[in-house]
């Protein structure tokens, strides 16, 4: 696992590949120096490889504390939500009950101390194209991600810097329901892992028509991740009441 | 020498400047308190710059209101005051037109709000980050370091455009490419381009739209929408990667040419090659 804690010796340079990303990470006498690069790789996952980087990376330094030599590579969410678009037009039946899954890239949490304290930086694993949520007068900036939609999680790639998200929606109007777009908060989201693959909470959705308002719920890991343990907490844990407060922030925080 | 200590102490004007002394020495600093705690509880409501005003129009008030009381402590009577005031004012009022038109249209800047301090605005010619809006001015700083104070006056007689007022815009791109090419293809590519482009936003939808038959290109432009603060890195990156795609899916981008024709345009140009004449 890649997030585990590596103990660094001084001098020491080593590396690590999340899907394309690519970093190597020197702990020199009083600084941490970190070098990133994506590659067009998907598959790779490298843990702790004593590998030097390819000349002309830029390294980035922190000075670091006299005995911290424990280095942590987490794995979170993207610091922004995600703004989802299915690849081809998907629609719900009225009185319908179902479920699609969406893969979400990870983001890495460069931390230092044995508890992963220390942040030094989180770095996104694949940089995602922004995208805007809203009107364009008042709206919030997301990430932009396509998905197929797929109804069981079979079909999901299994990669090292995907994080699998089931979707629950639940049509309760009399129409039918074109799945357009669809903002995942991902900093209310958890990270699990079930020895195969991440997995995020589960979202559940109740579209109650147009004139009805949605509500939206998080559950813990879904039934196919079994017994996943929650390797990060979410960025932002949900309140409760807060979606109540403002309808106007409920309605743009999940819209089909 | 102590005889002439006490006729003073005993005059009624020592009470009154010892009145006075004390009234400013309180009041003053209590003054200055109220409107700093004043604007600090504006803040959480309005805007800096409506907290700001708020805090000074209470201190400048309070101020005006103790030197009515100062006044009245020192005997001065106040309808003769106000009367020769009255004159000054209209005086003052003749003289400073310019100035009072500034300080209304300030009023008229702060009220209305089409701008707040931070925002970055276009007034003709002239582009900057707003410093502050100010009763007769407004103060601008521009991308190249400059101040530039622009009256209030000018402000409101001129149109102002607001860059930064909403969260996203959209750049809109020339592109000029030479008759031969196939559009279709051509708007394609630029799609694709706007697509993988991190910066741009996926949603608004970029936009292609083929303008016009130009006299030497044909005319399309690509219209993408972006943050605010990626103004820079998107027309940077955006520009270098039309440049990029062009050259390498071979589509020639258009320059202004003139053709010139000896009267019929299928006949060439005749050309007579001259030998440089021996010295």
């Amino acid at each position: 696992m890649f997030w585990e804690p590596v103990a660094f010796k001084e001098d020491d340079c080593l590396h690590w590949q999340v899907g394309p990303c690519k970093l190597w990470v020197k702990r020199t006498e009083d600084e941490w120096q970190v070098a990133v690069q994506r590659g067009a790789s998907e598959n790779g996952l490298t843990v702790a490889d004593t590998q030097e980087p390819p000349s002309g990376v830029t390294w980035t330094r922190w000075a670091a504390i006299n005995d911290d030599y424990i280095f942590r590579l987490l794995p979170v969410m993207p610091d922004r939500p995600a703004l989802v678009r299915p690849e081809s037009p998907f629609t719900f039946p009225p009185q319908s009950n179902l479920h699609f899954y969406v893969s979400i890239p990870i983001w890495l949490r460069l931390a230092t101390g044995a508890n992963g304290g220390n942040v030094l930086r989180d770095e996104a694993v694949v940089v995602l194209s922004n995208s805007w949520f809203g009107d364009p007068m008042e709206g919030r900036l997301c990430y932009a991600l396509k998905t197929t939609a797929r109804r069981s999680s079979r079909f999901l790639r299994i990669l090292p810097h995907l994080a699998a998200c089931r979707v629950h929606i639940k049509n309760r109007s009399e129409k039918m329901l074109a799945f357009e777009r669809l903002c995942i908060h991902t900093a209310h989201l958890c990270l699990y892992h079930d020895d195969k693959r991440f997995w995020t909470n589960q979202i559940d959705v109740t579209y109650g028509g147009e004139s009805q308002p949605d509500s939206i719920a998080f559950a813990g890991a879904p039934k196919p991740a079994g017994q996943a343990n929650v390797i990060t907490e979410a960025r932002e844990p949900v309140k409760k009441g807060l979606f109540q407060k403002s309808f106007s922030d409920f309605k743009a925080f999940v819209r089909i | 020498m102590m005889e002439f200590l006490s006729s003073i102490v005993q005059s009624p004007r020592f009470y009154a400047l010892l009145r006075v002394a004390i009234l400013l020495v309180i009041t003053l600093p209590l003054l200055h308190l109220a409107s700093v705690a004043i604007r600090r509880f504006a803040k959480r409501h309005v805007n800096e710059q409506s907290a700001m005003l708020i805090g000074k129009g209470i201190f400048y008030s309070g101020c005006v209101l103790l030197v009515v009381v100062i006044m009245q402590n020192l005997g001065f009577k106040l309808t003769a005051i106000l009367g020769a005031a009255g004159i000054l004012g209209v005086a003052i009022g003749f003289a400073s037109q310019t100035s009072l038109s500034n300080i209304i249209s300030g009023i008229f800047l702060i009220w209305e709000r089409p701008f707040e301090a931070g925002d970055m605005i276009k007034v003709g010619d002239t582009q900057g980050v707003v410093l502050s809006i100010d009763l007769l001015s407004v103060k601008l700083r521009t991308t190249d370091n400059r101040y530039i104070r622009v009256p209030n006056e000018s402000l409101i007689k001129s149109q102002v455009i607001n860059i930064t007022r909403f969260p996203i815009r959209r750049m809109d791109i020339d592109v000029g490419v030479a008759y031969k090419e196939d559009v279709g293809r051509v708007m394609q590519i630029l799609t694709e381009i706007a697509d993988k482009n991190p910066f741009a936003l996926d949603e608004p939808r970029p936009l292609v739209l083929f303008k016009d038959f130009g006299d030497s290109a044909l005319e399309l432009m690509l219209g993408v929408w972006f943050s605010k603060t990626d103004f820079l890195n998107l027309k940077n990156s955006i520009m270098r990667e039309i440049k990029e795609r062009f050259d390498a899916e071979g589509i020639e981008i258009a320059f202004p040419h003139i053709s010139v024709y000896t009267g019929t345009a299928s006949e060439p140009f005749p050309v007579r090659v001259v030998e440089e004449s021996k010295k």
